[in-house]
């Protein structure tokens, strides 16, 4: 475990499942884990094991959707694609994200 | 509908726990595979890369246990938080709580009683193994059976598993205490076979025990046994002194068996004997079981093909021919057990499951209603939890909670009431309803009340749920509670008068079953003062020769009309009102034509004296007379109806003659005309009939025709009770000892059981309607107490600038009116479109009986003007400083 990489902040990770399989259209579990330690330039610690509950989780809420499919490498695979419900969810929650960071920033600022 | 998915999918999931563990450890399988891979084409060593891969993703179990807890346990916290949550808010708000959960309590409840009833009446199969294989076997359209085709039958039928045979009589008890006159049932060795039960304890009458000359056995019902012996453990063994001789109890049976619909305190051998059994005299009632697959029409194809065999085993009886025997037109009419019990009552069964639905439906527009005022009341707070981000499926979940919790709670209170109201139910309607002994909640009316309870979750939640569906800013924007809001007046109203229309429809249906049941008893049955009329059924011995028989009839006439207090009696071969024994119907089937054969009649075989006992109005001409019976006098009465369709009036008919379809048969001359009579009951016409005396020349095809089993009309002020009862027994035995008294019933008995199924629907609807009429009028009150509550801040100052409060009032008033008379118009409309499947249930009165609609309108408007006065009375008297200081 590296301690330069910070953890994934609680209930953001939702967020940014959302976000990669709205980008990426439909992509199985390892993919969707890849592509977030990428783009964070491997910054964020993934654990992995936390990953598939919060895959569920998005699905059961009917945010995100499932099917079986075949991957790159020939074998049979789970793939996520983001539904109509999930993109607006994206959307409330990147604008509270926003407003979040936003905020807390200013209490930042404020307190120097 | 798309906030239900996810709910469905966890309720899913709960069930579906492997299939889970399956999906999750595959896509982790792959996950860990990929990850191989990646750490190979980094340059780890294989068997390294693999555990590295694996450490990664942590415990997979643990994954899995993660889901599966988000699918389960998550769900049912969430669940029992909302419930705890829902329940202090009931805590906080009891009025709205215990209104909810009695008005559906009372919906739910009545319900279920009403259920109960159909079900055990109606749609629960006998109490008997494989009822559906029982049927009635009779041998015209009214004849039961005789000794000589039951045994024929018995010995070789291919469609019948088993035939029994039975006769009902009354034997005494003594020896022990008072002589008791005790009801029996004469059966044959196989009649429990056919029925498929077993005794309690001890054993049931083998072949042996039914055989005559052998010993004597009884077999005591259960009801018997506990009353008389207080469930003596050793009664098996024991003996009993009936009609003077000895019988040996060999067992006793279980709780719950009834013979058929009879009442019965014993069942005894009838022990027939073969080798004496002549063809003819039909005293018998036969039930048979018809072997599994076969058909109704496969088992009277059956005895159909046994009756001619049987009329060439056995002699025909004295005083018939062979020839005679051989033209009896005999022929199988069979009848599933259960039709013959609970008769044709499908018609009825759908109306009163249809009432069972609308008491529901408004019960439950009541509770939507209030509903709807509390989540208006908390649409506030609602719209501020949505906009503070709580999901909107959350807030639905809780109002769907809220309403199954409400419903649950209301179902088992209805429960209760149920349980509660079918004691009223079944001690109000005790002899007239078949089977009433059997009615209980059972466990398909606690399926009922289940599925009942979450039909009325569902409604109540959905329509808020329907108004709510997206959570609206103004509610919001307004800070305080708004003054009025047409559109939720308009919900609320439509509500209202929905259930009234509906309560209309109920009311009009019990107002025609009302009228009906009235009709029937108002209709003239042709005969009178029935309060004063007993009926006891005698036979006297077959063995006896025609003259013989009559002589044995009118001393037992004579020594019944010597009992002090008896005014008159006679003796008739069927009751009118259906009030004939079925096993007792005459042999050859009593329509024949007459004269030219244009008008088929009933043969009624009579006594003198039979006429002036039931009071039956002698419209000309004169009574049969002893002389007539003794020298055989070929003379018969006729009834008004049958003279004037041939003759064209009563007196016309005097002096010509009748006589039966066969040329053989004498002519009789008509003598009298007497008034019509309702034979098969008040709703059926009065049939034509002919009354000849008791004994009878050359009638059906018989040289002459004596009938042994009779019944005795008897007029005393003391009819019905059991000092009569006594007298008529003593003075039967003056006569022969050996006789018992058979269906001992008072004429008004008789009538009941003839309009048993109108009295019971009726009673059953008018229930159902009180209940509809009071829910719709808390409906209405609650609606006006409402709006009064809204608008109460207009009222103040309506009033303060000086409105009078008449006008006030009025205002509201006016609105209460409004709302019934739209109601009451529309259940007109639908009440007249809707009662024509009533129109079979009916009698002397249309399915659009005007007076009813009328009678129907009115008591609902009154009483829905004085739901509506009492709020609104109230809005008037409030003090206008003290609302407005309030606001």
């Amino acid at each position: 475990v590296d301690k330069d990489k910070a953890a994934i902040l609680q209930g953001t990770l939702d967020l940014l499942v959302l976000k990669t399989v709205e980008t990426m259209g439909p992509l199985h579990g390892w993919a969707i884990a890849k592509r977030i330690e990428q783009v964070s330039h491997d910054l964020l610690e993934m654990k992995y094991g936390t990953l598939y509950p919060a895959l569920m989780r998005l699905e059961q809420s009917g945010w995100i959707s499932s099917e079986w499919g075949t991957s790159e490498n020939n074998r049979r695979a789970r793939f996520y694609s983001i539904t109509r419900a999930g993109r607006k969810q994206l959307a409330l929650e990147a604008e509270g994200w926003a407003q979040m960071a936003a905020f807390i920033g200013r209490v930042l600022r404020s307190t120097r | 509908m798309a906030t239900f998915r996810p709910l469905a999918s966890r309720l899913a999931g709960l069930f579906r726990r492997r299939e889970l563990h399956a999906r999750v450890d595959e896509e982790l399988e792959f996950h860990i595979g990929m990850e191989t891979q990646e750490n190979i084409r980094r340059g780890m060593a294989p068997s390294d890369a693999r555990v590295a891969a694996r450490r990664a993703i942590g415990n997979t179990t643990q994954v899995c246990e993660e889901v599966h807890r988000m699918n389960t346990i998550e769900f049912l916290d969430e669940t029992g938080r909302i419930i705890r949550q829902t329940l202090r808010a009931f805590r906080h708000r009891p009025g709205f709580a215990v209104t909810a959960i009695a008005t559906l309590a009372l919906g739910i409840g009545s319900s279920t009683a009403i259920f109960s009833v159909v079900n055990s009446v109606l749609i629960r199969p006998l109490p008997y193994p494989e009822a559906d294989q029982l049927i009635v076997v009779r041998h015209t359209a009214e004849l039961g059976s005789s000794p000589f085709l039951y045994f024929t039958e018995r010995e070789q039928s291919r469609t019948l598993a088993a035939i029994g045979a039975y006769n009902t009589g009354n034997v005494t008890l003594t020896g022990s205490g008072e002589p008791e006159p005790i009801q029996t049932i004469f059966v044959t060795s196989d009649v429990l076979r056919v029925l498929g039960v077993r005794p309690l304890m001890g054993r049931y009458f083998s072949d042996a025990d039914d055989r005559p000359g052998s010993m004597n056995t009884v077999v005591l019902t259960h009801a018997f046994w506990q009353r008389r012996f207080r469930a003596d453990p050793g009664i098996v063994g024991r003996n009993l002194i009936l009609d003077g001789q000895s019988w040996s109890v060999i067992g006793v049976m279980p709780a719950q068996f009834s013979f058929l619909d009879r009442k019965a305190d014993v069942l005894m051998p009838i022990r027939l004997d073969r080798s004496l059994t002549t063809a003819g005299s039909f005293f018998l009632a036969s039930i048979a079981r018809m072997k599994s697959g076969v058909t109704l029409e496969q088992a009277a194809a059956d005895i159909n093909r046994l009756i001619p065999i049987a009329k060439e085993s056995f002699p025909p009886m004295p005083g018939m021919t062979l020839e005679e025997l051989r033209n009896a037109p005999l022929k199988a009419n069979l009848k599933p057990l259960k039709n013959e019990i609970v008769g044709n009552v499908g018609n009825a069964l759908w109306v009163l499951m249809g009432t069972i639905g609308i008491v529901m439906l408004i019960a439950c527009g009541n509770v939507v209603n209030l509903i709807l005022l509390r989540t208006e009341a908390r649409a506030q707070e609602l719209s501020i939890r949505a906009a503070l981000g709580a999901q909107w499926r959350r807030i639905a979940g809780e109002l769907l909670t809220e309403s199954m919790v409400l419903s649950g709670i209301g179902g088992v209170v209805g429960i209760s009431l149920a349980y509660t109201s079918l004691h009223f139910l079944i001690s109000i309607a005790p002899a007239t309803v078949p089977r009433v002994g059997e009615i209980t909640l059972d466990t398909g009316a606690l399926l009922f009340t289940l599925i009942a309870s979450l039909f009325c979750g569902a409604c109540c939640a959905a329509v808020p749920l329907l108004r709510y569906s997206k959570p609206k800013a103004a509610a919001l924007r307004s800070g305080r509670a708004l003054s009025d809001n047409r559109e939720r007046i308009r919900v609320r109203g439509v509500l209202v008068v929905t259930q009234v229309a509906l309560a209309v429809m109920l009311l009009i249906g019990s107002g025609l079953m009302i009228r009906t049941f009235r009709n029937m008893y108002a209709v003239d049955p042709g005969f009178s003062g029935i309060e004063e009329l007993q009926t006891v059924q005698i036979t006297v011995p077959f063995s006896l020769d025609p003259v013989q028989t009559v002589q044995r009839q009118q001393a037992l006439l004579d020594r019944i009309v010597a009992i002090p207090g008896v005014t008159s009696a006679a003796f008739t071969s069927a009751l009118p009102m259906g009030g004939a024994a079925f096993a007792m119907t005459d042999l050859l089937a009593p329509v024949g034509k007459l004269e030219g054969g244009r008008q088929p009649a009933e043969f009624r075989f009579v006594s003198p004296n039979y006429r002036e006992t039931m009071r039956t109005r002698l419209v000309t001409g004169r009574d049969l007379t002893w002389t007539d019976v003794y020298q055989y006098r070929p003379v018969a009465m006729i009834s008004e109806n049958l003279a004037i369709a041939e003759w064209g009036s009563a007196d016309a008919a005097l002096g010509k003659h009748v006589r039966g379809s066969s040329s053989a048969d004498q002519p009789r001359e008509v003598i009298g005309v007497v008034a019509d009579v309702r034979a098969n009951g008040p709703s059926a016409p009065a049939a034509r009939a002919v009354y000849v005396p008791m004994v009878a020349q050359r009638i059906f095809n018989m040289p002459l025709f004596v009938w042994h089993p009779m019944i005795y009309v008897i007029r005393s002020s003391r009819a019905g009770a059991e000092s009569l009862t006594a007298d008529i027994r003593r003075a039967v035995s003056e006569v022969d000892s050996s006789l018992p008294l058979a269906d001992v019933r008072t004429m008004e008995q008789v009538v009941g059981t003839a309009v048993s199924r109108t009295s019971f629907t009726t009673v059953v609807i008018s229930a159902a309607a009180a209940v509809a009429l009071m829910l719709s009028l808390i409906g209405i009150y609650g609606v006006i107490a409402y709006t009064v509550a809204r608008r109460n801040r207009e009222t103040g100052i309506r009033i303060a600038l000086g409105a009078s409060p008449g006008s006030v009032s009025g205002m509201f008033l006016r609105q209460g009116i409004a709302l019934s008379v739209a109601g009451t118009l529309i259940g007109l409309l639908a009440a007249a479109g809707a009662s024509r499947w009533m129109s079979s249930l009916l009698f002397g009165v249309t399915p659009l009986d005007a007076g009813t609609y009328l009678t129907v309108a009115l008591v609902l408007l009154i009483a829905a003007m004085v739901a509506s006065y009492v709020p609104a009375h109230r809005a008037a008297l409030a003090d206008p400083a003290e609302t407005l200081r309030r606001e």
